[in-house]
């Protein structure tokens, strides 16, 4: 404990260096404005600002992706609790309360609340993982060639699994993850493998343009036709639909700060569930797959089940925004936990973090911690900071956001365009990457519109070199004898709960088929 | 038709994965994987799944509609236009036509909303990071 805190400390060193310290806010005010921007999410906001890091060093690089990551969180519940458009899967259950609050005029409020709670929800799960970090990483040296393929194919089918309402089509999503992956010369052997004559293709295909086109260019293409659209412009024009006769319209409210600030019993009532909330959040943040939408909808539930004011939750109360918003931070803190002391990311978010670093040159995974403590705890130094940071700025931003809310869908569609074009072809200066681009836009597009889930596939691609890599050891290991994988006890044990996330929602399924038959 | 796509474009993607990985790249090399063992055992997989999925099609899913490929044929057509002025006046071209076109704004309202994006743009690519986008015919 003592070691960790002296680390702690190093790390905060260099976290608060001027330099480290201004990307850290300008990653703040970047994802807090993307995050509030219906339909873009926090997934395509990294992708997006992906690029903007590439002059950086390292350590800056990944401490800027973090802050623009979690200022995401905080920013995805603004447009949900003013214009009842989530800005990101897991403020969907924060809009319940959040926009019914705005409808009785108390806007400001439950934008502070979600603030407030999503900070109290991050330092927990920062806590968390400045504890568990290091725990995680010393069970990780004990893992050799075996025991990391078994790990990596347990991500695989965790996520494609628990992703989306078909885990078939989750599997499909990961599989065509790892054949895009395996383009390009296979170190080991020198041989070009899937090339197609493309000397461009002769590396792989390049890690941004493709997430800059699945995750950023096939929103645009959603966003020219989605229903999101001509809902929020005409929420943003008129605001018919108003539940109430007296409700107030979002464009009419004058949000002031003074206004928005909340009494010391609301207060009181905000900070224990969010501490609830958090160290629930955390523990499902660290599950690979459950994310940050899972844990904004049972941190929500919870709350509706167990909370004092339950029953009041869906009418409006800050109970109902301060739950899944603590929940959902405190998720995307915990997610770091397995990256970092692992090389595992737990979402699609996160494998665009893993990708990153890759691109930096770091290898995350039990040595990082002891290879390369500098980097490691100055990021997780970073995210404190960076959480008191996203607190300041977006409690500060609160009387702009009606504006910033304001801009219409139709002047965000070619403008996102513009940079994803300008974006994918910064990577390498090549105009072939503004085509890897477009395809990979396209193929998220027709993923997304036939609800394929798009974060395994983005997970099996960043994971993959990792996952051939650790087989190909393990194979020459044992002199090409799968008992590896089994004669290991922590290998075997990563195994079984294969089997068991395949079979057990199958199982259920079956017992519930005979139930209803019974 | 268009809900078995993606399954059977997987499927044909597949079997050629699996093709070159058994007979160009080799599956087993001494005793470990040679260079077609992933692409046999990622592409085996995904036949599999590819197969169930056209066995048992997502009748919940929606149709494409034309409009979601607009902004691909403006990229293309800027990416046409960039050889001869440059990227990136471009894409200042497209975003002012696609704002004033397809957006209906007028064009001084165009042009004012293009100049803003296009500014930031040229100072964090330009001037920042040095990428030296293509200039075209007249060095822009």
């Amino acid at each position: 404990m003592e070691e960790t805190l002296t680390h702690l400390l190093n790390g905060f060193d260099v976290a608060l260096t001027p330099y480290n310290l201004m990307f850290a806010f300008a990653g703040a005010i970047m994802g807090l404005i993307v995050g509030a921007m219906p339909g873009i999410g926090s997934l395509a906001g990294i992708a997006l600002l992906l690029p903007l890091t590439f002059k950086l060093d390292p350590t800056a690089a990944i401490i800027m992706l973090a802050a623009i990551y979690y200022a995401n969180m905080y920013g995805g519940s603004f447009s949900g609790i003013l214009l009842n458009i989530p800005g990101d899967s897991p403020a969907v259950m924060t809009a319940l309360d959040g926009h019914r609050m705005t409808r009785n005029g108390r806007a400001g409020k439950a934008l502070f609340t979600a603030i407030l709670a999503s900070s109290i929800g991050g330092t927990i799960g920062i806590i968390i993982i400045t504890i568990m970090g290091p725990l995680l990483a010393a069970l990780g040296l004990r893992f050799g060639p075996a025991e990391m393929t078994a790990i990596i194919l347990m991500a695989f089918t965790s996520i494609g699994w628990l992703l989306g309402e078909n885990p078939t089509k989750g599997g499909l999503a990961t599989c065509l993850g790892l054949m895009l992956a395996v383009v390009g010369v296979d170190m080991a052997r020198g041989m070009s493998r899937f090339a197609f004559g493309f000397p461009e293709l002769l590396s792989g295909i390049s890690f941004v343009p493709l997430v800059i086109g699945m995750f950023g260019f096939s929103q645009v293409m959603i966003l020219m036709t989605d229903e999101r659209r001509k809902k929020r412009d005409a929420a943003q024009a008129k605001d018919t639909d108003a539940p109430q006769a007296d409700a107030v319209p979002m464009a009419q409210q004058k949000i002031r700060l003074r206004d928005s600030l909340l009494t010391r019993q609301e207060f009181f009532r905000v900070v224990p569930v969010a501490t609830k909330s958090g160290l629930l959040g955390t523990i499902i943040g660290v599950l690979p797959g459950a994310g940050a939408t899972m844990a904004a909808f049972l941190c929500y539930i919870f709350e509706k089940r167990t909370g004092g004011n339950g029953a009041a939750m869906g009418e409006g109360v800050i109970e109902g925004v301060a739950a899944p918003e603590a929940g959902n931070n405190a998720a995307a803190a915990g997610a770091f936990a397995p990256l970092l002391s692992l090389g595992i990311p737990g979402g699609g978010t996160t494998a665009v973090l893993l990708g990153g670093l890759m691109m930096w040159g770091l290898t995350p995974g039990p040595l990082l911690f002891t290879e390369q403590p500098e980097f490691s705890w100055g990021l997780i130094a970073s995210m404190y900071v960076g959480n008191i940071m996203c607190l300041i700025v977006a409690v500060s931003i609160i009387p702009f956001l009606t504006k910033i809310l304001q801009i219409p869908v139709r002047i965000i569609a070619p403008i996102i365009t513009v940079v994803c074009v300008v974006g994918a072809f910064s990577v390498n200066n090549s105009a072939f990457d503004i085509g890897v681009m477009l395809a990979s836009g396209v193929v998220g597009y027709f993923l997304v519109q036939y609800k394929y889930p798009t974060a395994p596939l983005l997970l099996a691609f960043v994971l993959a070199p990792i996952l051939e890599r650790s087989m190909r050891a393990a194979f020459e290991i044992s002199g090409g004898q799968i008992s590896i994988f089994y004669k290991s006890p922590i290998a075997l044990s990563f195994l079984l709960v294969i089997v068991a996330i395949c079979l057990v929602p199958m199982m259920i399924k079956a017992v519930r088929a005979l139930g209803q038959r019974g | 038709m268009s809900r078995r796509a993606i399954p059977i474009l997987v499927l044909l993607m597949s079997v050629f994965w699996f093709y070159k990985g058994v007979f160009d790249y080799g599956v087993w090399y001494n005793d470990g994987p040679g260079g077609g063992f992933m692409p046999v055992f990622a592409s085996s997989l995904a036949a599999l799944f590819a197969v169930i999925l056209l066995v048992k099609p997502d009748t919940t899913a929606q149709a494409i509609p034309p409009a979601a490929f607009i902004p691909l044929g403006m990229v293309g057509a800027a990416f046409t236009l960039s050889m001869l002025v440059g990227l990136l006046p471009a894409l200042a071209v497209m975003l002012f036509l696609w704002l004033w076109l397809l957006e209906r704004y007028r064009p001084l309202t165009s042009l004012f909303i293009t100049f803003w994006p296009m500014l930031v743009v040229y100072g964090i690519f330009r001037l920042w990071l040095n990428v030296p986008f293509p200039t075209g015919l007249f060095g822009v």
